[in-house]
């Protein structure tokens, strides 16, 4: 079984580790190497109700404050929005994500047509570091409602010890790298 | 069933009463997309225009872009009958797609009508 971030498969969405994998998530600068040692699916749930926006606004950045996981935790969302918006991700909140030097891409509810499987949506949370979210209602129409949906997996993870660290990062040692937060770009 | 190579999203125009007769009088029924902020550009597709003749005659409904002496016709007048209410349906509609305001006037008023729309990004 071959796990890694974003996977497409044929249908549906898998982990991306197993109890007892090893992982590093990365958090803005961070190196967190963690072991899990639980995990279990979170079904499609709605988590976010930016509410309502007048027409042809952008909502105040709002955070996802529904998808927060308690210490030592980490999760894999995939998601999509409800109602007939583009949507922005900023993890952390200054931090856009799916960023280029021109253009910040937005999610819209095509997405579920132009990519069922929702992998080119899925994101990594560590802890309460959840993402913000910006809607822009492009319409000539006011909307009385903007819904999240997400869904993923819930990570317990525990620290790794010293040797085993230096061994993922010598290259002997198997561990699955994950980024939890955006890029600003522009590094040489 | 059509094949579409552009999905869309389907949407809901106002409810909107085109109380005054004439091309001068043409009015939106379906306004475009085009927020300065937006993504990308959006069009959309006529799917179904639900409505009720009220013009004590029968008349000629006219869907097209424009207002006033600006108003061309997207598609061929529908046809709608005293008293009645009309629903013209995807089937029945051109696959026209709008890349402006969908205006609207009636030969004679009033007429209440209804679009369904599938915007197109």
């Amino acid at each position: 079984m071959e796990l890694y971030p974003c996977k497409s498969g044929l249908g549906g969405m898998e982990p991306v580790a197993l109890v007892n994998h090893n992982v590093c998530i990365q958090y803005t600068t961070a190196k967190l190497y963690r072991k899990v040692t639980f995990f279990e699916p979170i079904p499609p749930f709605q988590f976010l109700d930016i509410g309502a926006i007048a027409a042809q606004t952008v909502s105040a950045r709002t955070r996802g404050a529904n998808l927060d996981l308690y210490d030592a935790e980490f999760a894999q969302w995939r998601w999509y929005p409800l109602d007939n918006l583009q949507i922005r991700l900023f993890l952390p909140a200054t931090n856009g994500k799916a960023t280029m030097r021109n253009l910040q891409v937005t999610l819209d509810t095509l997405i579920v047509t132009r990519d069922p499987d929702l992998h080119m949506t899925e994101f990594f949370m560590w802890e309460d570091k959840s993402p913000w979210f910006e809607a822009i209602n492009f319409m000539d129409y006011a909307v009385t409602q903007c819904r999240l949906v997400a869904m993923g997996y819930r990570y317990v993870t525990e620290k790794l010890p010293e040797a085993t660290v230096k061994g993922i990062e010598s290259g002997s040692v198997a561990c699955v790298y994950l980024s939890a937060s955006g890029h600003a770009g522009g590094v040489e | 069933m059509s094949t579409e190579l552009k999905k869309g999203v389907r949407l809901q125009g106002p409810v909107t009463a085109l109380a005054a007769a004439g091309v001068a009088n043409a009015a939106a029924i379906f306004q475009q997309s085009n927020f300065a902020n937006q993504i990308g550009t959006k069009t959309f597709r006529i799917k179904r225009i639900k409505g009720l003749n009220a013009a004590l005659a029968n008349t000629l409904l006219h869907i097209g872009t424009g207002v006033g002496g600006a108003f061309v016709d997207s598609i061929p007048p529908l046809q709608t009958i005293n008293g009645l209410n009309f629903d013209f349906v995807e089937d029945d509609l051109p696959e026209v797609e709008w890349s402006a305001d969908m205006t609207a006037y009636p030969v004679a008023a009033t007429l209440t009508v209804q679009v369904e729309v599938e915007e197109v990004s």
